[in-house]
């Protein structure tokens, strides 16, 4: 029975204490708790989400690269002659002669889509030229945005070694590849 | 008693650890995401650069077996980092010093200086396997192997090319009517018209084994067929206006390239075609020539053993055959080598330098052990390192299959045996124009036997 009184004596106090307001102390020390995990949770978000975005990044240059690699090849697999760079030379531009004597010229130009003040880049273009018109805007061509570097071997007279170093923000991709000319035989 | 109740107003330990596991699973979904993109994006940019380097090897075995029929028997390795110039797929690959337009030995490798590319495939090991058992296509395995963060990369890559050392036979030229072979034994080597061959042979005063005056007739008949074709006359006469307009242009003070390579071109051509036609001939009577070789007696050659004025004119013939060959064969050479002359190998494509540069090689090959040839005085194999040489010359630093071409021919130079094993076409050639050779024995029998 003593017990009992005592229990109903606690459920008192504790009916009494609930009415009570929270002090400035506790406020501030919530509201700082909340604070250090809610700064947390949002660089946490931040920085999974700039790494999600910089991943996403990465795969779009190597997804360039890889598309821009097949362009490149199928355009140098119509060629009959490697102009420049002559054989044993580097260079950063390459002309190449296809079958029906078209000059193909592969060059950069700055990216002006993906530079900036600071960040500068530049495009891998092909112009093709027939001979038939001096400028004609349907041979142009761009084949990769995101250049750094970009050099042309010629090691072989059927076949060019590709050098490209590609650069964004989050850092660079470098790819070596050889593109072989069609073997034609006798047929010049 | 009080303070202890104001105490107890926090968080309980229970809802502090499902605050902490909640922010922990959130966490952690956000870790295991980002892990994953990362390898996804490590995964990508690694088999990304296996296939390009792939596709690099691929080029490149394509390149070099185009030129070199036997490349693809030694070019497996197995597990050779690509950095720092340890596979030649990988090598000189650039030329990035003076003195420009060549690649100096050690010029051009992926080296620790070439970022970001070194650092990615440091690790990576190529190995190319060729499978040569089908004769006639081979096929070739690339593997790329690299460690990986998670576990071991690898890409693979299999092509096939065409074999071209195959062994092939030796076309014949000309068709034969029906007919026309007994009309010229009759005619040419006895005199008379449209006689069975039988009953001239069963003449005992003329005599012979009809075996043997067939085979005389089949040797001298495709001879002197050759010798009065259409083909040779017109393309002789050709030749020799060709000739003339060579030496003019050659003349000239600056050489005109163009004109040059067109008149050079069709010279090559006619000399070639002669050269081969002329050798299939002689490949062709061969057999029978062996025949004749073989029954040397008055029972086989019957009238033409005693009084061997036609059967000397006839065999005379096959001695001018094997020498019109191997001068055509040599005028050939002389020509291709025009275009390694200084001032007009620069006017040229270096396409056409190459293609003509493998012509020459091809032709001086044969050149090198052509018994005839030795017989006119002259030095195959010396004359043939010279070739080999001059092409050497001309692509140095510049063409590395090239280069490796000329290195295994002086090999080969050193070791016939082993050359012609590899390549059972080439082989076949051989057996004919050795030193000992088919042609040779031949034509030891013709002089020993049948001198004019």
């Amino acid at each position: 029975m003593q017990k009992n009184q005592r229990q109903i004596e606690i459920v008192d106090y504790k009916i009494t204490n609930t009415k009570k307001a929270f002090s400035l102390v506790e406020m501030l020390a919530v509201f700082g708790i909340m604070s250090l995990i809610g700064v947390s949770v949002f660089m946490v978000l931040s920085q999974s989400g700039s790494t999600q975005s910089s991943l996403t990044d990465k795969l779009a240059l190597q997804m360039e690269a890889r598309r821009a690699a097949d362009v490149f090849t199928t355009y140098v697999s119509q060629c009959s002659e490697i102009v420049r760079p002559s054989l044993g030379e580097t260079t950063d531009y390459l002309v190449a002669r296809t079958f029906t004597n078209q000059i193909l010229l592969f060059r950069t130009d700055e990216d002006k889509k993906h530079s900036t003040d600071k960040f500068k880049v530049k495009k891998l273009i092909m112009y093709k030229h027939d001979h038939a018109d001096p400028w004609a805007a349907k041979n142009h061509h761009e084949i990769m945005g995101w250049v750094d570097e970009i050099k042309f071997t010629s090691v072989s007279p059927s076949s060019v070694i590709l050098n490209i170093t590609q650069k964004n923000q989050d850092g660079k991709f470098q790819f070596v590849t050889s593109a072989g000319l069609l073997n034609a035989g006798e047929l010049e | 008693m009080s303070k202890s109740i104001i105490g107890g107003k926090g968080f309980t330990l229970v809802e502090l650890v499902i605050a902490f596991f909640i922010l922990m699973s959130i966490g952690a979904a956000f870790l295991i995401a980002l892990r994953a993109g990362t390898q996804e994006s490590t995964f990508l940019k690694e088999q990304f650069s296996a296939a390009l380097l792939s596709r690099k090897v691929v080029e490149d075995v394509f390149a070099e077996v185009e030129i070199n029929p036997w490349a693809a028997d030694g070019i497996d390795f197995s597990k050779a980092r690509m950095v720092d110039g340890e596979s030649h797929f990988f090598s000189n690959l650039e030329d990035t010093k003076p003195p420009f337009f060549t690649i100096d030995t050690g010029e051009g490798n992926i080296t620790s200086d070439c970022q970001p590319i070194y650092s990615l495939i440091e690790d990576f090991q190529i190995s190319l396997k060729t499978d040569l058992s089908d004769p006639q296509i081979r096929t070739a395995k690339i593997a790329l192997d690299w460690k990986s963060k998670n576990s071991k990369g690898r890409h693979e890559t299999e092509f096939h090319y065409h074999n071209t050392t195959q062994q092939k036979e030796i076309d014949f030229p000309f068709t034969i009517e029906a007919g026309d072979l007994e009309k010229y034994i009759c005619g040419f080597l006895y005199a008379t018209q449209s006689q069975p061959i039988e009953n001239i042979l069963n003449n005992p005063t003329i005599g012979g084994h009809k075996n043997t005056i067939e085979s005389l007739g089949q040797a001298g008949f495709m001879t002197s067929r050759f010798f009065s074709s259409d083909i040779y006359t017109d393309t002789v006469q050709e030749i020799e206006l060709l000739e003339q307009e060579k030496q003019g242009l050659m003349s000239a003070v600056s050489l005109p390239g163009k004109e040059l390579d067109a008149c050079l071109k069709k010279l090559v051509e006619k000399r070639y075609n002669l050269a081969k036609i002329s050798f299939q001939v002689f490949v062709f009577i061969t057999p029978y020539l062996e025949t004749i070789m073989q029954n040397n007696n008055q029972a086989s050659l019957g009238i033409h053993f005693t009084n061997p004025v036609l059967l000397k004119v006839l065999l005379q013939n096959v001695t001018r055959l094997g020498d019109f060959f191997t001068l055509a064969l040599w005028q050939t050479i002389v020509d291709l080598q025009t275009y390694f002359t200084p001032g007009f190998s620069k006017q040229i494509s270096i396409k056409k330098l190459a293609d003509n540069s493998l012509r020459i090689i091809s032709l001086g090959r044969l050149l090198s052990f052509n018994s005839i040839y030795s017989k006119m005085g002259k030095d195959g194999k010396a004359d043939y390192l010279k070739i080999l040489n001059q092409v050497e010359t001309s692509f140095k630093g510049r063409f590395a299959a090239m280069e490796r071409l000329v290195a295994q021919e002086k090999d080969f130079q050193q070791n016939v045996s082993a050359a012609m094993a590899k390549n059972p076409s080439l082989a076949n050639v051989y057996e004919y124009l050795k030193p000992g050779g088919k042609f040779s024995v031949i034509l030891k029998f013709i002089k020993d036997n049948y001198p004019l």
